[in-house]
């Protein structure tokens, strides 16, 4: 494999070379090319940089580790016309997301109910392995839920507010979405699971404003003062986004064998844009999206109830909620012409400059709120999107810390009741379904999310606005 | 039953199994793959499922078998950690497998770990004097 040459202080570029059709980009530091080095990752950016109707560049983050045919940290475009979509190239669970609410409370305020608060939410949002709504959707909500996401909660079920989807991406449901195409399996793996948070990395954090970079930008996006008390949600589409992923998935090897045979990793399996099974795809994908959006709402509703029980005088403000694993219709400028592309993020943010038309008019003049969760117990980010985004990285960047350490090895190092203590005497509150599960999320299992964020505010491909410290951790 | 171990992963699970043949080493997939989930070795056989798959080829067999076992999971709350009976049979169509695995609901077992979907990542099935099967499950 070609070593990486390094640009600049945050960036490094892989030529074009033999069956590749663009050049592989890559946003890291010396220290994070380190950590890549020493999977397949740029292996896996170099074999997306061959894939049909790629536009540009083949493009790494700087929190990109190995995943499955393409790495977790990555965006590619493709062609709308020419071009393909992998469901590999979108991740398992689909429209894995981040939703930012910020409150009126101060950490003065909040710290002596910490507990009870954190109890309150362990109780209101089923969390973890086994832990299931408390209501099945029929067939008619599920579909309901599959095309209308959390717009259909909100217009709908007079569920949350009008801020909650205005300040979402897409407003919280994709227009593209095809329940119809969405199979019997995957809507039996969701339907016990809207509103719950699964395991795994995902949490639910409240957290306070602890830096402010960007004042300006910090006030329109809602975060006014240090110590100000926000809720961080971390959850994707469930059981139901992975069986969507995991039936394309096969279909498309079964429709493209031969395809299969010359591919390098199996999971990057993907159909030509156009084809009937593409455009199936597609709209199952956007049908899960919405499910998840509608999830990451049904959370943070139920959240607010439970804050508003402890503290009635409390008030919220929608910050934003991004995805980090979806595939879009977008238009970008390639080489000085503006083209439609399938722009896939798996394991990335979006990061859309001032101007978008795609971004809520409160945000139009500044940028997008681009929501980097970090690893438990150590801190998260607001970043803003950039234009520079839009020219050097489809408007995208990193999505959060990267796992370094595998959970076996985490489990051996760590355990999870003294993690608890050293957390508690830095006054973070952990509640976890399995408090001995929780040693596999170890701070030292991930990449530091401080590294990641100075690259992408070196690159300017998503500028720092606010640094959020944790204060209450739920984990699954 | 075969034997199998666990190898280091950076975010997923990987596991590696020998069997005597096919069928063993699958049905000796089953017992890796709830490994990951909870940590008790039995389970009781309370609830009876067959499963019946089939694929062109062979790791499709498996990823979509494995699968079966994650769907159960998250539809009827249901570990089918039993392996009552397990067959792999091939045809000019590829390989049909139907299997009987019992198992009970997870309500009385301690959970410790979810497993989301197979992956093909890095997944090998070698056919030699015995059966070598490497698998990755996302978690």
């Amino acid at each position: 494999m070609t070593t990486p040459t390094k640009l600049n202080e945050y960036s490094y570029l892989v030529e074009k070379e033999g069956k590749m059709n663009v050049p592989l980009k890559i946003f890291a530091s010396e220290k994070l090319m380190e950590k890549m080095l020493g999977d397949k990752c740029i292996q896996q950016g170099i074999n997306v940089a061959c894939m049909p109707g790629i536009q540009g560049w083949s493009i790494m983050m700087p929190d990109a580790h190995q995943g499955y045919g393409f790495s977790i940290g990555g965006v590619a475009a493709f062609d709308a016309r020419h071009g393909c979509i992998s469901p590999g190239g979108i991740g398992f669970d689909i429209n894995c997301g981040v939703r930012l609410v910020a409150t009126s409370l101060t950490r003065d305020q909040v710290l002596p109910k910490i507990q009870e608060l954190l109890d309150g939410l362990f109780k209101a949002i089923p969390c973890g392995v086994g832990m299931e709504a408390k209501e099945r959707l029929t067939d008619e909500e599920l579909d309901a839920i599959l095309l209308g996401g959390a717009r259909y909660l909100v217009e709908e079920k007079q569920f949350g507010e009008q801020q909650d989807i205005d300040n979402c991406e897409e407003g919280g449901c994709l227009a593209a979405a095809k329940p119809e195409f969405v199979s019997r399996r995957a809507r039996a793996r969701g339907r016990r699971q809207l509103g719950t948070l699964g395991a795994g990395n995902h949490f639910i954090e409240i957290q306070t404003v602890q830096e402010i970079y960007d004042q300006d930008t910090a006030k329109a996006f809602g975060l006014t003062n240090p110590d100000q008390v926000v809720f961080m949600i971390h959850c994707g589409s469930r059981g139901l986004g992975h069986q969507v992923a995991s039936d394309f998935l096969r279909q498309m090897e079964e429709e493209y064998p031969d395809l299969v045979e010359q591919l390098p990793e199996k999971d990057l399996v993907y159909a030509p844009l156009g084809s009937k099974i593409a455009d199936e795809y597609f709209g199952a994908m956007c049908a899960a999206a919405n499910f998840a959006w509608a999830n990451r709402h049904s959370i943070a509703n139920n959240a607010k109830k439970v804050f508003s029980e402890l503290f009635p005088e409390v008030s919220f403000h929608a910050v934003y909620d991004v995805c980090h694993n979806i595939a879009k219709k977008e238009i970008h400028t390639i080489n000085g012409e503006e083209k439609e592309v399938m722009v896939h993020r798996k394991g990335a943010t979006r990061a859309f400059g001032p101007g978008s038309d795609d971004l809520p008019e409160a945000y139009k003049g500044i940028g997008q709120p681009v929501l980097i969760p970090g690893s438990m117990g150590t801190g998260s980010y607001v970043l803003v999107g950039t234009d520079q985004a839009m020219q050097q990285s489809f408007g995208s960047t990193a999505h959060g810390a990267g796992r370094v350490m595998s959970r076996h090895k985490a489990k051996q190092l760590f355990d999870g009741e003294a993690l608890k203590k050293e957390l508690e005497d830095e006054e973070i509150y952990l509640k976890a379904g399995s408090v001995k599960g929780v040693a596999d999320e170890a701070p030292l299992a991930y990449k530091d999310v401080d590294e990641v964020i100075k690259v992408s505010h070196d690159a300017h491909i998503g500028e720092k606005v606010a640094r959020l410290k944790p204060l209450g951790v739920i984990k699954g | 039953m075969g034997t199998y171990r666990f190898e280091e992963h950076t975010a997923d699970e990987k596991f590696i199994v020998w069997g005597k043949d096919l069928e063993d080493a699958f049905s000796t997939c089953v017992e890796a793959f709830y490994e990951i989930i909870i940590p008790e070795e039995k389970v009781q056989g309370k609830i009876t499922k067959n499963i019946e798959v089939s694929a062109r080829r062979l790791r499709s067999l498996l990823y979509d078998f494995l699968n079966e076992l994650v769907f159960f999971y998250d539809d009827q709350d249901l570990l089918l950690r039993n392996v009552n009976q397990l067959k792999i049979t091939q045809d000019e169509k590829g390989y049909r497998l139907s299997a009987t695995l019992s198992g009970d609901t997870h309500y009385d077992y301690e959970v410790e770990m979810e497993i989301k979907n197979m992956t093909y990542s890095d997944m090998e099935i070698k056919q030699d004097a015995g059966v070598e099967i490497t698998v990755v499950v996302d978690i």
